[in-house]
């Protein structure tokens, strides 16, 4: 149901030989919100994407997607979640479209190519383009790709890490309009990360700001509050 | 099951796939030639024909059962894809035996296409009298090549870097093959390796010898079954960087 929580995180944490990637961190999503998560360069956004989808286990703590327990991540977390995360790799010699099917087939799903031929113009990517070798592509095609590839099968919560790093204005716009699209119409979360704040308080309800792997501030934007503000201060904390 | 489609589709692109097909299709083709050439010294020495073929194919077929292991462990994790491949809804056990059960088809189709034109041949030239014999040798080698995967699996599970599993498998059979020249006593060399690389000969002595076709098959199964387990336990276990 729309507005309950979703994805829960309590008392998170991540050390890598004995360093604090992410200490403690506790936040929740609710169901159909679009949360971002902001951060400098090294503040632990991509190592918290990344336990998020189980590719690193957590060093103590533990989070909730839907009703289920993470870790261990049960087959009916993984359909709930899909994403990107920064640097999404595909296969080089395959095509675009050649990649976006063999992904979307392990999760049992088989789009036609008309359909990944229309979403790929949401993302603002050139159909013909589809057509074409993975490694002629830009960095910012191949962020595209990473983006369109999440959105097939579409699950109910959208992580995407950086999701408009390497892109051109223009790609930025047509992502934003897309999230925006995509919360409204088809009801999706998202949890975005991002060091830019002007390009996240564009589509973010709500905003978490990670700091040297602690949350240091977590609320709603609303028209009061200067997001600028907030985040210069807390990235010039020593 | 989904991971062995992925796979195979992304193989139908990779020419080093269609590369190892051609090489063990070359080699059938010269035996073919020969056996056109002279067929009365196949005729008389029987042994020829499966030596021909399945011997170079038990000498060489590691070296592509070991780019298996490599290419869908270490590859994958170097190149990321396979950080992509588990944002999906797939676990890494999932992952890891769909990538087993492609690379051992893949040995299977190494040592079966050409056989299986061999058999026709040998049908063909002296009414099929060998064809079981040869398909039981092509089972041995199948087996002797995937239990070097194995060790590639174990290996480039075990380690991060791309060229250490392909060394550290090469490094088991080369140390099999000295210890097998400097061991003494069939007890020890029976465990060996590579004293199971012309296993399929036992298939070719006018009465099978049974016994060690069972030893082989035995040895090389725990080798292979074993190292993949064990592969499987240490690559569930492992984090992405």
């Amino acid at each position: 149901m729309k507005g309950e929580v979703i994805l829960v995180l309590k008392d998170v944490e991540k050390k890598v030989k004995e360093k604090i990637i992410l200490d403690r961190v506790s936040f929740e999503v609710k169901e159909g919100e679009i949360f971002g998560l902001l951060g400098g360069n090294g503040a632990g956004k991509s190592t918290l994407m990344r336990l998020l989808f189980g590719l690193v286990l957590p060093s103590a703590g533990c989070f909730y997607i839907g009703n289920y327990c993470c870790p261990p991540f049960s087959p009916q977390v993984r359909t709930l979640i899909g994403g990107c995360l920064d640097n999404t790799s595909f296969y080089g010699n395959l095509t675009g479209i050649e990649n976006i099917i063999l992904f979307a087939s392990l999760s049992s799903y088989y789009p036609k190519a008309k359909e990944i031929e229309f979403v790929a113009s949401l993302v603002g990517l050139e159909p013909s383009l589809l057509y074409k070798k993975l490694n002629t592509y830009s960095q910012g095609e191949k962020k595209k790709i990473a983006l369109l590839h999440s959105l097939f099968p579409l699950p109910q919560i959208l992580i995407w890490d950086e999701p408009w790093g390497g892109l051109d204005p223009q790609g930025v716009k047509k992502i934003q309009e897309l999230i925006v699209t995509l919360n409204t119409e088809r009801g999706v979360t998202f949890l975005l990360s991002s060091p830019l704040f002007q390009e996240m308080e564009k589509v973010a309800q709500r905003v978490a700001i990670l700091h040297h792997g602690e949350i240091k501030w977590n609320d709603y934007l609303i028209s009061q509050i200067s997001l600028e503000k907030i985040y210069w201060e807390i990235l010039e904390e020593k | 099951m989904k991971v062995v489609r992925a796979e195979i589709k992304k193989a139908t692109h990779s020419p080093r796939f269609y590369g190892g097909i051609l090489v063990s299709w070359v080699l059938a083709s010269m035996v073919v030639a020969q056996a056109w050439h002279n067929p009365l010294s196949f005729y008389l020495e029987r042994v020829t024909l499966p030596f021909s073929l399945l011997y170079p194919l038990a000498l060489f077929g590691p070296v592509g059962g070991i780019w298996g292991g490599t290419e869908n462990i270490a590859e994958e994790r170097r190149e990321g894809t396979l950080s992509t491949a588990l944002l999906h809804p797939l676990s890494r056990w999932e992952w890891y035996w769909g990538k087993v059960g492609f690379t051992l088809f893949y040995n299977l189709l190494l040592v079966f296409t050409p056989l299986l034109g061999m058999v026709f041949l040998e049908k063909i030239m002296w009414g099929g009298e060998l064809s079981l014999r040869l398909l039981g040798g092509g089972v041995m080698v199948a087996l002797y090549i995937s239990s070097f995967s194995a060790l590639s699996y174990l290996f480039s599970s075990l380690f991060y870097r791309s060229w250490e599993g392909p060394l550290l498998a090469l490094g088991v059979g080369a140390f099999s093959w000295i210890g097998e020249r400097l061991g003494k006593g069939e007890n020890i060399q029976v465990y060996l390796l590579t004293h199971h690389l012309s296993s399929f000969h036992a298939f070719f002595l006018p009465q099978i010898d049974w016994h060690q076709v069972l030893s082989s098959f035995l040895v090389l199964g725990v080798y292979t079954g074993g190292a993949l387990l064990l592969g499987a336990l240490i690559f569930i276990r492992q984090e992405e960087k």
